[in-house]
């Protein structure tokens, strides 16, 4: 198997204080919309306790991306490392990819009338740097990873998270360690 | 491309240090100064969003003046018209009635940068004036610490790693101090565990071990019933009679007045629960406990403060490293106060209204009455209570200044808008009331538009009213602002530094040379030298001698929930960061049963009111709050009503002793609700 490049997002750690989603917008001197990038809050009701849990979502850079697929004129390719790139250039705005992926997030850009998404920031990585979004991150939530078996087989990794479309679809690059619920003591 | 240090100057625990990029003079970046140990390089969204802050379309850049209040109609004047009308009304006003006290000045901590004391200092220059004194933010909390240690002296919050129980004390860190949540979690990966004691289920408390949810304004009473435990099961410092004072009185205390039934039936905690928390509180070292602002506001606050000391006292976690009842410190801001205190005119005192209830007690003042009102780095009109009586004082007042970065809630009703610099385009000296760290901030860009700094417009009005009338203003009339930040540094602040001269705070921030644990060896700063479980200054204060408990306000039939409007994550207080708000109402979040009860569901619109005012809401239904409250969390949205319209002016019981006035009891706040 090739190598690919995603995210490991630790659910427990993320506060859900959106300094990626800001970091990511300075990086690349993004408008308010699009964002590239997001953090949710998990729904509470997927849980059997009160929770205050957030994951925070870019591109997924997946396996077998569905942007790439669906796009008619080969604005994405997949690099040798696994990113996703989309290329402005060839982008028509017909925003196929934006419905085609489970997740939504190429995101139209309103002004622009074409797509844009976290292209993994190649070329920091390619400098040896880590995305910004992974520097930024204060509590530690975000890392770069290699997605691949060893990794999978390590426990309390996972590969979703509740709430979140099924990996099968895309098989999306992004691991989780998901939120632990400790005990909580509430009155009446 | 040019580096800048930069100090983030809100008021956060964080303070965080930057380094911002400029290029061709333009602001390009901000990034956390990787040098400095709290900050470690990484900023929160809010200082992250700086550079759209600096260059906002929204910024004012020129002096306005509105032609009519609230009428939104803002012509564009020049610094010198501006100026001009200033030190008319200033000399005018102090001709007419002999005095300058019809002045008045309510500022606070919008920027908390040392140099932005510029305004007081011009205040103090001009004579006797009218002041906003004490805090709206954790004032019983500082004279509950201060009768019990003799002042607030927090360890170094990277201390807090080395605990092996931590516990979180009506404080928020994940939406209020960010960069303690790293510590935090070293602190568990090393095997600690963290217990969060809260109102309502907060991000924090979702990342603790043990989630503890206690009833509003009896945080004191459970922390006496964990001492009660201590004293059963004898767990007691054996040290104690070595460095505390009235420990016996204490302990007669808990043995005649608290019982554990009694107890949990107010708390809302079960015997069972105070039991086994209070026997890993008595049996961990080292044990910390964190109390945060929200516990203490309430009329009780300082009692409570109290009493969370006395349980961190009687445990013997005091001076223990990774231990202590931790809350804030004043002790890296020791500057020389020079900028503040130019020499006196004349012999005259200031008077004195607490900022809590400035309305009410500026009114109160008739002779001679309060005719004119400088504003900075506060915005009263959206976060101050009792909206009736600013409107009344507003009404009575020939000229309001407001100086500030954008229009808010407070401008709507000013004549003169001064736009100021933000932290980028000026120097200044930051400290944090938390971590240690203590740095210049140098401007990186010249001021945007014709923005000048708080020091600069102390000069320029000093300079016009000598002008129009000589020796009318004892504060310099021009000056150098490197040379004003270096002269803050006086002996005592470069020895807490450690530097030999001012000039080598130019090189980076430092950290003070303070040991990272407080208290360590035990001396107090009381007036016995010794941990007073038994104040004699709290008696003199006609304030009970012990930490008792002392109950909260009670909801009445009238207003039967309780309002809660903590922080939110994107916010402090009025000041947000660029991202448009997305929604234009603020939400209400209850208790599922609650809305229920109210025949609310998700999404529908209500009405909660109060004596104060009434104000529209959207309803959200939330798992992880009590049935006796509602909360709002101050979250930048775009309704014309301001939250503050619900807020009366309750005092908390402290705060007199250390800041010239009780603080804020904004969590006694009551509410109805309906369905719209």
């Amino acid at each position: 198997m090739s190598k690919q490049l995603g995210f490991l997002h630790n659910s427990e750690k993320c506060v859900g204080c959106r300094g990626c989603e800001i970091a990511c917008k300075n990086e690349y001197q993004i408008d308010a919309i699009p964002q590239w990038r997001k953090v949710f809050q998990l729904h509470e009701d997927d849980f059997s306790l009160p929770t205050r849990m957030f994951f925070s979502m870019a591109c997924n850079h997946c396996a077998n991306p569905e942007c790439l697929r669906v796009c008619p004129v080969k604005a994405y390719t997949k690099r040798a490392d696994g990113i996703v790139i989309h290329d402005p250039n060839r982008c028509i705005g017909c925003r196929l990819c934006t419905m085609a992926c489970p997740y939504d997030r190429p995101q139209i850009n309103p002004a622009k009338r074409k797509v844009e998404k976290c292209n993994l920031c190649y070329q920091r990585i390619d400098k040896g740097e880590a995305p910004s979004c992974v520097t930024a991150c204060i509590p530690g939530a975000l890392e770069l990873v290699e997605i691949n078996d060893s990794l999978d087989q390590k426990t309390g990794i996972l590969k979703t998270l509740p709430g979140l479309p099924s990996p099968n679809i895309t098989t999306p690059s992004i691991r989780f360690i998901g939120p632990t619920q400790g005990k909580q003591i509430r009155r009446d | 491309m040019k580096f800048h240090y930069n100090i983030c100057p809100r008021n956060c625990y964080d303070t965080c240090s930057i380094i911002s990029t400029t290029r061709n003079g333009v602001l390009i970046s901000v990034e956390g100064n990787p040098k400095q140990e709290y900050t470690v390089g990484k900023l929160c969204p809010k200082a992250l969003d700086d550079v759209k802050k600096v260059y906002s379309p929204q910024r004012i850049r020129y002096p306005m003046r509105q032609r009519g209040r609230y009428s939104g109609f803002w012509e564009r004047i020049s610094w010198d018209e501006a100026l001009d009308q200033i030190a008319a009304k200033i000399l005018n006003l102090k001709e007419h009635y002999g005095t300058s006290l019809p002045l008045a000045l309510n500022k606070y901590s919008g920027n908390f940068g040392v140099l932005h004391n510029a305004i007081e200092g011009l205040f103090t220059g001009i004579g006797a004036t009218t002041r906003a004194a004490g805090s709206p933010c954790w004032s019983a909390g500082i004279d509950a610490q201060t009768l019990d240690f003799g002042t607030f002296f927090c360890s170094d919050p990277l201390d807090m790693a080395n605990s092996k129980l931590i516990w979180l004390w009506g404080v928020n860190p994940a939406w209020t101090a960010v960069h303690q949540m790293p510590i935090i979690f070293d602190a568990i990966d090393r095997g600690a565990k963290v217990v969060c004691f809260d109102t309502h289920f907060s991000a924090t408390a979702a990342r603790a071990h043990q989630y503890i949810q206690v009833r509003p304004g009896t945080d004191g009473l459970l922390a006496l019933g964990f001492a009660k435990v201590l004293l059963e099961e004898n767990l007691i410092d054996s040290n104690l009679s070595s460095y505390t004072l009235g420990h016996e009185e204490f302990l007669h205390y808990l043995e005649a007045e608290i019982s554990l039934d009694n107890c949990s039936d107010i708390t809302g905690i079960a015997v069972s629960t105070i039991r086994e928390l209070a026997l890993e509180y008595g049996q961990t070292h080292p044990a910390c406990i964190w109390a945060g602002f929200g516990l203490q506001r309430y009329t009780n606050g300082g009692q409570t403060l109290r009493a969370i000391d006395a349980l961190g006292a009687l445990a013997g976690h005091l001076g223990e490293q990774g231990g202590g009842v931790q809350y804030a410190q004043f002790e890296t801001w020791r500057f020389s106060g020079a900028i503040q205190n130019p020499p006196h005119p004349i012999n005259q005192t200031e008077r004195l209204a607490n900022i809590n209830r400035f309305s009410e007690e500026a009114l109160n003042y008739t002779d001679p009455p309060v005719k004119m009102l400088w504003i900075s780095g506060r915005n009263p009109l959206s976060q101050d209570g009792n909206l009736q009586q600013w409107k009344k004082l507003i009404s009575q007042l020939d000229l309001i200044v407001v100086s500030d970065l954008f229009h808010t809630k407070s401008s709507e009703a000013a004549d003169l808008f001064l736009p100021v610099t933000t932290h980028y385009e000026h120097w200044d000296l930051n400290s944090s009331y938390w971590h240690y760290w203590v740095g210049a901030n140098e401007p990186a860009i010249l001021p945007v538009g014709e923005s000048r700094s708080d020091l600069q417009i102390a000069w320029d009005v000093s300079s016009r009213l000598n002008t129009l009338k000589p020796g009318s203003c004892t504060f310099p009339t021009s000056g150098n602002e490197k040379e004003t930040l270096l002269r803050e540094l006086g002996p005592q602040m470069l020895d807490i530094l450690g530097l030999k001269n001012p000039e080598e705070i130019l090189n980076g921030p430092v950290r003070a040379k303070f040991p990272s644990t407080t208290w360590e060896n035990r001396s107090f700063t009381t007036p016995s030298g010794h941990y007073e479980f038994f104040s004699s200054q709290a008696a003199t204060a006609h304030l009970p001698p012990l930490p008792i408990f002392v109950p909260p306000l009670n909801p009445s039939l009238d207003a039967p929930l309780r309002l809660m409007t903590p922080h939110h994550h994107s916010t402090i207080n009025s000041q947000v960061y660029a991202i448009e708000a997305h929604s234009t109402d603020f939400i209400l979040h209850l208790a599922p049963e609650v809305a229920q009860r109210y025949d609310l569901v998700v999404g529908d619109r209500a009405q909660i009111w109060n004596k104060s005012g009434q104000l529209e809401v959207v309803i959200q239904p939330q798992s992880g709050i009590s049935k006796d409250v509602v909360i709002i969390f101050q979250e930048h949205v775009k309704a014309t009503s301001p939250l503050n319209c619900l807020i009366g002016t309750p005092l908390t019981d402290m705060g007199q002793l250390t800041l010239g006035g009780r603080g804020f009891a904004l969590n006694e706040t009551f509410v109805n609700l309906r369905k719209l």
